[in-house]
C-alpha cells in the first residue's frame, strides 16, 4: 500500500482501564484520527476478569455462552463501525482467542509491544502462553508483532512468531506541540517511574549503593545473587547443563549489557548440548532469560539513587518501591500532568526497565517531546534514536553521570538547547503520528 | 470557581460505534485543566447479568467486590473526587461511589427519562437491587441534571430533590470544524423516527396523503385510547378510574402537546384522585405518564416524512426503522463524521424524540456549533436556545416547514448565514463547557 487508506478504521484495545497512568492508546488513537483514519479506543480488562473468574470456579463450562455475550458485542463493533484493523499495546487484544483473528472484517491486527512477552502472558487476567491455541493465535497470519527491542524480537521468533516489524516508541505530537508550563525548578533533574524490578535490594547491594558502587560492581553484585536463585534447582532437574548454561549467560552479559539474553543463551548452546532445548521444550526458556537479565537490575535504581544522594534529582512514582532504597519518592505522576511535570523541570534522568531487555523506552520520546533533555545509561538503541550530546546526554558510568548532572546543572541554557534539539528531533523523526504512518504503510 | 480536582466519566456504551457525548464531556472538562478519565461500565453490567444468570451469589459477590476494589484503586491513585456520567451510567454497583469517602459529587446527565432507562438492556442496576434504587439515586452526592422539566418533575416523584436544569450542549470541537456545504437543493435529517413500534396502516396512509401535525395527533390519542380500553397495558385494569384518567389526559396532551405528560396527568388526577393515587401508591405514575407521551409520536416522522415526500430532504440513519414509513434512509453516521455531514447541507431538519418529552435535544446544538441552521417545531424549549427569527427557523405546521425548506434551498446562502448565527450562539452559550462550569459553580460543587 503506497498510502494510508482513509477507509481503514481501527479498534484499539486495552487492558488498562484500572491504570490511572495510562495514555498511550489515547495517543495513538489521537495520531490516527490526524492521519484521516477513524479510531475507537475500548478496554477489555472487565472482560479478561469475568473469563477468568468462571475458569478459577471451575465453571469454564459457562465460557462458551457468556463469552459470546462479549464477543458479539466486539463483533457488532466492528461490523457497525467499519473496523478493518485491531491494534494494541502487547496482547491486550487477546482476551479470548477467537474474535478477530476468524473474522472476515478484520484484515490486520497489530500488536505494539511495550512489556516482554513473559511480563505480558504473566500479568493479571492475560490468557496464558499455555492455553492451547495462544501459539497458533499469536502467530496468525493476520496478526503483526512491533517490537522497539531486539530482545523482543528474539523471544516473538522463539515463539514462532515470523511477522514481526522493529517500531521504535513514540512520544505524543500535543507534548511536543506544548509551550506553556513553567520551567519551575530550573536546578533540579526529576526522574519519574518506579525503580524497575518491585522486589527491594539486599542489604549488600544497599551498601553498595550507599558507597557509590560502580555500575560494574552492581552488576557483579546481581550476578552472585542470581546464580543463588532458587529457580537454579528446579533448572537443574530439567537438565543438568541447563544451570550451566545459565551461567555462563549471565557471566556474558556482564560484559554485554546490551544484548539479549536469548541471544547470549544461543551463543552458548553449542558449549552445553541440550540444555536450550530443554529450557525450550520445557515452556522455561522465557523464564531463563528473565534471569540473565536481571544481571541490568540495578542500573536504573542506581541511576536515580547517586544523583538523590547529591540531592539533584526529585523522584515522583512508585513511593513504596523507592522507599528500601532511601528514596522518598512523591506521588504518582497521572498523565493529564505528565507533560507540565517534564516541563517544569531543567531536564530528566531516564534508565530502562531491565526486565525489557530494550533500552529506548517511551519516556525517552517524551521527555524530549517536551523539550527537555534527557540523562541516560550509553546503549546502542538509545543512540540510535538521538544523538548525544546535542539531543540527549548518554553516560558509560555513574561517576560521568554524577559529574555531567554536576556540570550540567549549572549550565541551565545549554541543557535548554539540548532539550530544544530532542523537541526538533521528535518532530521530525518520533511522533506516533510518524510510526502509525510509516506502520501502516508497510503493512500488507 | 471551586472545582473537582479529578473526575472519572462513566459511559454505558462502549460496544456502540456511534456513541460520542461521553468524549465531548471529557474534552470539556480537560479544557478546564481537570484531569480526567474516562471509563464505561457497559462490560461490568453484561459481566454481571452473566455472573447473576449462574445462581451461585458468592460469585456475583466476588466479582463486585473486585470490581469495586479495581475501581477504588483507580479512584484513590487518580485522586477522583468526582463522577460524571450520562443517566445512570454511574450506577452498576450501588455502594461504590456513594460509599466512597473521596467521591464528593455524582453527576447524572439526564439523556434518557426513567422509563426508557430502566427498561434498557443490561441495566442490571433496577431489577437486581429494585428496593435500594430510590434510596441510591436520591442519595445526597448525587445530583441529576435534567434538561426538559418532564424528566425533572418524573424524577421528583421518585423523590429526587438535587436537580439542576441544564440545556443539553455541543462539543468545543464541532465550532472548529470547516467542511465544504457540497449539496444545496437538499436539506438532512439525520435520526431515527423516534419511537420503535410500528406504525399503523392508518397512519402511514394519513402520513402520505398529506395529513397535518393536528389530525396525526388525534389519530394517535385515537390509538392509545383504544389500546387502553382493549387493555393492552393490563395495570390500566387495576382501578376503575384509571382508564378515565389516562382518556383525560392523552386528549389534554393534544391539546397542550408541550407541557409535560406528568404535569398533566396529576392536573387531570385531581379529577380522579383515586386513580391517581393508585398509579403513585403502586409505582405505575411513570408507566402512565409514558402512555401519554405517544400523543406525539408521529411528530418526528410525519415532519420528516412531509418534507421527504417533497423531495426536499435527504434522512440519514437507521435505514430499516425508516423503511415502514416508506422513507429510503441512507446508512448512520459514525459520530466523527457528523460535522462533515451536517456541513455537507445548507440546513437541517430537527424534531425531539416523544418519549423524551422534551425538545431542546442534542442535534440541535450540534447541528448549530457546525454553522447550520435547523427547522424545528416550535416548541418552547427550542426557542428558548435559539433565535427563531434569524438563527433557526421554527415551524407551527408541516406546510410552514416545507415553506420554509423552500425557502431555504432557493437561497441558500442566507441560511448559511443564518448557520453562522448559530454557531455564535453555541459559542457563547451552548458548549458542553458551559454546562460543565454550570455544574460546578459554587452553589453545586463545595
Amino acid at each position: 500500500m503506497s498510502e494510508i487508506d482513509n477507509k481503514d478504521a481501527v479498534l484499539i484495545l486495552t487492558d488498562d482501564r484500572y491504570t490511572p497512568a495510562s495514555k498511550t492508546s489515547r495517543f495513538i488513537m489521537q495520531a490516527l484520527r490526524r492521519l484521516g483514519i477513524r479510531a475507537w479506543v475500548r478496554d477489555t480488562s472487565d472482560v479478561r476478569y469475568l473469563f477468568k473468574t468462571l475458569e478459577a470456579k471451575n465453571l469454564e463450562k459457562h465460557l462458551g455462552a457468556s463469552g459470546m455475550i462479549h464477543v458479539d458485542r466486539f463483533k457488532s463493533f466492528v461490523d457497525l463501525a467499519g473496523v478493518q484493523s485491531i491494534l494494541s499495546l502487547d496482547l491486550h487484544w487477546l482476551f479470548t482467542p477467537e474474535p478477530f483473528c476468524s473474522n472476515d472484517k478484520i484484515k490486520k491486527i497489530v500488536s505494539l509491544w511495550f512489556d516482554d512477552l513473559r511480563t505480558a502472558c504473566t500479568s493479571q487476567d492475560a490468557i496464558k502462553p499455555t492455553d492451547r491455541s495462544f501459539q497458533e493465535t499469536i502467530g496468525h497470519q493476520k496478526v503483526h508483532h512491533c517490537f522497539y527491542g531486539q530482545a523482543q524480537m528474539d523471544e516473538g521468533k522463539l515463539l514462532g512468531i515470523t511477522n514481526t516489524h522493529f517500531s521504535q516508541l513514540a512520544a505524543p505530537l500535543e507534548f511536543a506541540q506544548r509551550e506553556t508550563d513553567d520551567l519551575r525548578h530550573p536546578k533540579k533533574l526529576a526522574f519519574i517511574g518506579n525503580p524497575g524490578i518491585p522486589t527491594p535490594p539486599s542489604e549488600k547491594i544497599l551498601n553498595l549503593l550507599n558507597n557509590k558502587a560502580s555500575l560494574k560492581e552492581l552488576r557483579k553484585a546481581s550476578a552472585m545473587d542470581l546464580l543463588q536463585n532458587p529457580s537454579m534447582d528446579h533448572f537443574r532437574k530439567l537438565h543438568t547443563n541447563i544451570p550451566k548454561i545459565i551461567e555462563q549467560a549471565i557471566e556474558q552479559k556482564l560484559h554485554e549489557p546490551y544484548t539479549s539474553a536469548l541471544q547470549l543463551l544461543l551463543k552458548q548452546e553449542k558449549n552445553f548440548p541440550g540444555a536450550f532445548d530443554a529450557l525450550n521444550k520445557s515452556g522455561n526458556v522465557l523464564e531463563a532469560a528473565i534471569l540473565i537479565r536481571l544481571v541490568n537490575r540495578y542500573d536504573r535504581p542506581a541511576l536515580v539513587h547517586r544523583l538523590y544522594q547529591h540531592g539533584f534529582v526529585r523522584v515522583f512514582s512508585a513511593e513504596d518501591e523507592w522507599k528500601p532504597y532511601g528514596i522518598e519518592a512523591k506521588p504518582l505522576i497521572r498523565f493529564h500532568d505528565l507533560c507540565r511535570v517534564y516541563r517544569a523541570h531543567i531536564a530528566h534522568l531516564n534508565g530502562a526497565n531491565s526486565a525489557r531487555d530494550a533500552t529506548a523506552n517511551e519516556k525517552l520520546f517524551e521527555i524530549a517531546a517536551c523539550g527537555r533533555a534527557s540523562l541516560n545509561l550509553t546503549s546502542p538503541d538509545i543512540l540510535k534514536a538521538f544523538d548525544s550530546p546535542t539531543e540527549i546526554i548518554a553516560c558509560d558510568t555513574l561517576e560521568e553521570l554524577e559529574s555531567k548532572a554536576h556540570d550540567l546543572l549549572a549550565q541551565p541554557e545549554q541543557l535548554l538547547e539540548i532539550g530544544n534539539n530532542a523537541r526538533q528531533r521528535v518532530i521530525r523523526e518520533h511522533t506516533w503520528d510518524k510510526r502509525i504512518k510509516t506502520l501502516f504503510k508497510s503493512l500488507p | 470557581m471551586n472545582q473537582p480536582k479529578s473526575i472519572l466519566i462513566y459511559s454505558h456504551d462502549w460496544s456502540y460505534a456511534f456513541t460520542k457525548t461521553t468524549e465531548f464531556l471529557g474534552e470539556a472538562c480537560e479544557s478546564m485543566d481537570i484531569p480526567t478519565l474516562i471509563r464505561d461500565s457497559c462490560d461490568v453490567r453484561a459481566s454481571r447479568l452473566i455472573t447473576e444468570t449462574l445462581d451461585n451469589e458468592e460469585i456475583t459477590q466476588d466479582f463486585e467486590d473486585e470490581i469495586s476494589r479495581r475501581i477504588n484503586t483507580l479512584v484513590y491513585d487518580h485522586g477522583i473526587d468526582c463522577i460524571i456520567a450520562l443517566d445512570l451510567g454511574w450506577l452498576f454497583i450501588p455502594d461504590l461511589f456513594l460509599k466512597n469517602p473521596r467521591i464528593k459529587k455524582i453527576y447524572s446527565i439526564w439523556f434518557d427519562d426513567f422509563i426508557s432507562w430502566c427498561g434498557t438492556p443490561n441495566n442490571a442496576i433496577f431489577p437486581y437491587r429494585q428496593n435500594s434504587f430510590q434510596e441510591v439515586i436520591t442519595h445526597p452526592k448525587v445530583v441529576h441534571c435534567f434538561y426538559g422539566k418532564a424528566i425533572g418533575r418524573e424524577a421528583a416523584r421518585l423523590g429526587v430533590k438535587n436537580q439542576i436544569h441544564s440545556n443539553l450542549a455541543a462539543p468545543q470541537s464541532f465550532l472548529e470544524h470547516n467542511f465544504p456545504c457540497t449539496i444545496d437543493n437538499k436539506m438532512a435529517f439525520i435520526g431515527n423516527p423516534g419511537c420503535r413500534q410500528e406504525p399503523s396502516k392508518q397512519i402511514i396512509k394519513c402520513m402520505k396523503e398529506g395529513a397535518t401535525l393536528d389530525k396525526l395527533r388525534n389519530l394517535s390519542c385515537q390509538e392509545i385510547t383504544g389500546a387502553i380500553h382493549k387493555g393492552i397495558w393490563k395495570w390500566t385494569k387495576e382501578h376503575p378510574d384509571i382508564k378515565k384518567l389516562l382518556a383525560t389526559a392523552v386528549f389534554a396532551k393534544r391539546e397542550m402537546p408541550y407541557t409535560s405528560a406528568l404535569e398533566i396527568l396529576e392536573a387531570c388526577g385531581e379529577d380522579y384522585p383515586n386513580a391517581i393515587n393508585y398509579l403513585n401508591d403502586h409505582s405505575r405514575i411513570l408507566e402512565a405518564a409514558h402512555v401519554i407521551k405517544f400523543v406525539l409520536r408521529y411528530d418526528r416522522p410525519a415532519f420528516v416524512n412531509h418534507l421527504y415526500q417533497k423531495g426536499l430532504v435527504d434522512v440519514i440513519s437507521n435505514e430499516h426503522e425508516w423503511k415502514q414509513y416508506d422513507i429510503q434512509a441512507s446508512p448512520p453516521i459514525i459520530a466523527d463524521k457528523l460535522p462533515q455531514y451536517y456541513m455537507k447541507y445548507p440546513a437541517h431538519l430537527n424534531a425531539a424524540n416523544a418519549i423524551r418529552d422534551a425538545t431542546a435535544n442534542e442535534k440541535l446544538f450540534e447541528i448549530s456549533a457546525c454553522a447550520r441552521t435547523s427547522i424545528n417545531l416550535n416548541s418552547p424549549d427550542v426557542a428558548a436556545c435559539y433565535d427563531g427569527s434569524n438563527e433557526i427557523y421554527l415551524a407551527n405546521t408541516f406546510e410552514e416547514a416545507e415553506e420554509m425548506a423552500r425557502t431555504i434551498l432557493k437561497d441558500p446562502d442566507t441560511a448559511l448565514s443564518r448557520g453562522k448565527r448559530c454557531r455564535l450562539r453555541t459559542a457563547h452559550e451552548h458548549t458542553w463547557e458551559h454546562r460543565i462550569k454550570k455544574f460546578f459553580s459554587l452553589k453545586n460543587w463545595e
